[in-house]
């Protein structure tokens, strides 16, 4: 599977946004988010953030594909209490840094543009005036980066690795069988 | 209906807990075994990553709660830092009946004879408290052979030319070494090395009247779906339960053991599992709740006699916090050499244990456990990109390709390592919980280095096309789940606090036998010998018991 940056960016957007609208469609429903944590806006960035941590690519799909950011969603809301305020407060400032370096939001940059503000967000690079408060940008990042691992990697239960992408990817067994026995039967002494 | 008048009351169902319950219900003495957390079920974590006790990213599934118990981390500066069991410098162990043995590596080591003669053997070390043991292998080796035979072990009797003399085989064959330890021990053969398969508490084959291993990918940090890990939760502690002389009381957080004001122990005072506080009393009690809560809890139980807590006139307990440091070397082959078939780890090597030249010790080297996918996905040589295409691409070509070996290090114990009694924290229950503090000693990352480089260099010899080393063995203070020292047992009564039978030299009617006791840690993965201790301590328990106390 390829896709070019601008159809990723496209089926990422739509991708998103697309869980948004179904959702709400019974009028009954409102006020209904699919979103525990985050806010709509912060999950379209986050979730392009993810896709840049383990991108789409000739092996196969990435961390849009596999749901990730509803793993890290879900985990804000109900375990990791201790770095909502870290995403809160960080999401915004990418954002204000990606308007200022190149005009736009992150989610609505190219591929490598954005691959280029992360690799100066680990390193702790972007221009302080934008970011502009007192979360550290490496820090931060560093946290992104395991939540995604964490979403591709472990048990579709908590709400990534959508049909055990990631296993599938590194062809492992999914989803695992338990009781097997490929190995000889060993006597007793 | 229980009872609130035992002989015994054995606090924490552990490695060492289990069995001493099971000594001493056999035996006719009455017994309360006091365990903080539940019974481990198997079907509330299956075979989660995310949850297993090795990642505890989301959870620990043998616990202990995170909220519920926190501990105080004492940064080199003074800056006093609350963690959670979620955070390695928590120093966590498993809070379930059976406690680690329910999900650990189930490595079943015999400590060399060298191990116990540490200071006779290399001399006195600078700045640490290195000393010999009170027990001498010789003394214990009925011990570990008791072990090996109740709770069950699988191994090769003579493989290690370095082991020292036992009596009596294992119960159960070796496990097979699977792709990378046969590669290995071809490598390490033809470096004139002697690689043998890792004795295991797992049965190869049907025993105990539990069935033989499934192989299964998510073995370490896991219970066993078919119950064929041997812990102490499904051999001595069913049959202490068995007997009618021992009832198990679960989700009891014991929060003080009484004294009378003679000075000698009468009970316990403890919050059950509606959080109400009660009492038992008993002849003796025996602390077998490791090395950090063991410790807390003698350090809590104060009196008009033992103003610094229980048995700890001298202010040796809590000191001497020791642990492993990991270190070892990783290397990048061009063929599928795991095959994550569980456990994972096969073989080992003990030829650098000791007598190596200019280091105190050393230490075993194995091959690896499955390392899972999250897990691996936050491993990486230097230099690797942690996020990404190159990132994602390392994952999926090297999962089954980055394979090494590793081991844990004989530290050097320091006196000011240590466990300590914050002065303002509280738990869940209002108990005064576990600081920890100090440093390791500098030369445990001399060792390592030594220890990495021997790995490397049988790693190269293995094939890798890549190699790097891991060094561990800085920052401080040690621990986590080898955690040991803080009770030391020992002759003189001036440094330290239990005889070689885990009597306490001050009070006679209190024992403790877990990792606590251990006057150093070995080179080794530890449970077979907290096992052996407390074989020993039961036994000496049973063989001086006279009905209702100690024969004077």
């Amino acid at each position: 599977m390829k896709l070019t940056d601008t159809s990723r960016r496209e089926f990422l957007k739509t991708g998103i946004l697309g869980i948004g609208s179904v959702m709400m469609l019974p009028s009954c429903m409102k006020n209904y988010t699919p979103w525990q944590f985050f806010t709509e806006e912060e999950a379209i960035c986050m979730a392009a953030i993810c896709e840049q941590i383990i991108p789409t690519d000739d092996h196969g799909p990435g961390a849009t594909y596999a749901g990730v950011i509803f793993y890290i969603d879900k985990q804000l809301d109900e375990v990791f209490t201790w770095d909502r305020d870290k995403y809160r407060r960080g999401i915004p400032a990418i954002q204000r840094c990606a308007v200022k370096l190149h005009g736009s939001k992150f989610e609505a940059l190219e591929f490598s543009t954005q691959t280029d503000m992360l690799e100066s967000m680990e390193s702790g690079k972007l221009p302080a005036e934008a970011w502009n408060c007192d979360i550290n940008q490496g820090n931060l990042f560093s946290t992104m980066v395991q939540h995604t691992m964490q979403g591709f990697y472990g048990s579709p239960r908590h709400g990534g690795n959508k049909n055990y992408i990631s296993y599938r990817l590194m062809n492992l067994d999914y989803p695992y069988i338990v009781g097997q026995n490929r190995y000889r039967h060993l006597k007793a002494q | 209906m229980k009872k609130k008048q035992y002989n015994a009351v054995v606090i924490g169902a552990g490695a060492s807990g289990g069995i001493i319950a099971k000594e001493l219900s056999v035996a006719g003495i009455s017994v309360a075994l006091m365990e903080r957390g539940d019974w481990p079920i198997y079907d509330k974590h299956i075979n989660d990553e995310l949850i297993s006790q090795r990642t505890s990213v989301l959870a620990s599934v043998s616990g202990p709660e995170w909220e519920k118990n926190p501990r105080v981390y004492v940064h080199p500066d003074g800056r006093r830092e609350t963690v959670l069991p979620n955070d390695g410098r928590y120093s966590p162990l498993a809070a379930c009946v059976g406690s680690g043995t329910v999900t650990y590596g189930a490595m079943a080591w015999r400590y060399l004879r060298e191990d116990f003669r540490l200071k006779s053997t290399y001399g006195p070390v600078e700045g640490s408290t290195l000393d010999d043991w009170p027990v001498s292998y010789d003394e214990l080796e009925p011990c570990y052979e008791k072990a090996e035979w109740e709770i069950g072990v699988s191994g090769e009797a003579g493989a290690n030319p370095f082991e020292a003399p036992r009596k009596k085989g294992y119960p159960m064959p070796p496990f097979e070494p699977g792709r990378d330890g046969e590669v290995f021990t071809a490598a390490a053969k033809r470096l004139g090395l002697h690689p043998f398969p890792i004795p295991m508490l797992r049965n190869s084959i049907p025993y105990s009247g539990r069935p033989g291993c499934i192989r299964n990918r998510t073995c370490v940090g896991f219970q066993c779906p078919v119950d064929a890990k041997n812990g102490s939760q499904n051999t001595v502690i069913p049959v202490a339960l068995t007997t009618g002389n021992c009832d198990l009381y679960t989700n009891s957080k014991v929060a003080e053991i009484l004294t009378q004001s003679s000075g000698s122990v009468k009970g316990i005072r403890y919050f059950d599992e509606n959080d109400r506080e009660q009492i038992i009393e008993s002849d003796i009690v025996v602390v077998t709740a490791s090395a950090t809560e063991s410790a807390r809890l003698l350090l809590n139980s104060t009196s008009n006699l033992f103003p610094n807590g229980l048995a700890n006139n001298n202010d040796w307990v809590g000191r001497n916090l020791q642990g492993h440091a990991y270190t070892g070397a990783f290397g990048l082959f061009e063929e599928d050499l795991k095959e994550f078939a569980g456990p994972g780890a096969t073989i080992g090597l003990s030829d650098f244990n000791h007598h190596n030249p200019g280091i105190i010790g050393g230490g075993v080297l194995c091959n690896e456990f499955n390392r899972l996918p999250y897990a691996f996905s936050q491993t990486r040589p230097p230099g690797e990109p942690r996020w990404g295409k190159s990132h994602k691409e390392f994952q999926i070509k090297y999962l089954k390709r980055m394979v090494g070996l590793h081991g844990p290090i004989q530290e050097m114990p320091v006196f000011d390592s240590r466990v300590t009694i914050d002065p303002e924290l509280r738990d869940h229950w209002g108990i005064p919980v576990v600081a920890l503090s100090g440093n390791r000693h500098p030369l445990d990352h001399e060792h390592c280095k030594f220890l990495s480089a021997r790995a490397e260099e049988i790693v190269k010899e293995a094939g890798a096309f890549r190699t790097w080393q891991t060094v561990g063995g800085r920052g401080g203070p040690s621990g986590h789940q080898h955690q040991c020292g803080t009770i030391r047992m020992g002759n003189d009564p001036k440094t330290s606090v239990v005889n070689k039978f885990g009597q306490a030299h001050e009070v006679d009617n209190l024992f403790v036998s877990d990792g606590s006791v251990f006057v150093s840690g070995g080179g080794f993965n530890p449970v077979l010998t907290i096992m052996a201790v407390a074989y020993h301590t039961s036994g000496y328990i049973v063989k001086n018991w006279n009905g209702s106390k100690f024969k004077s």
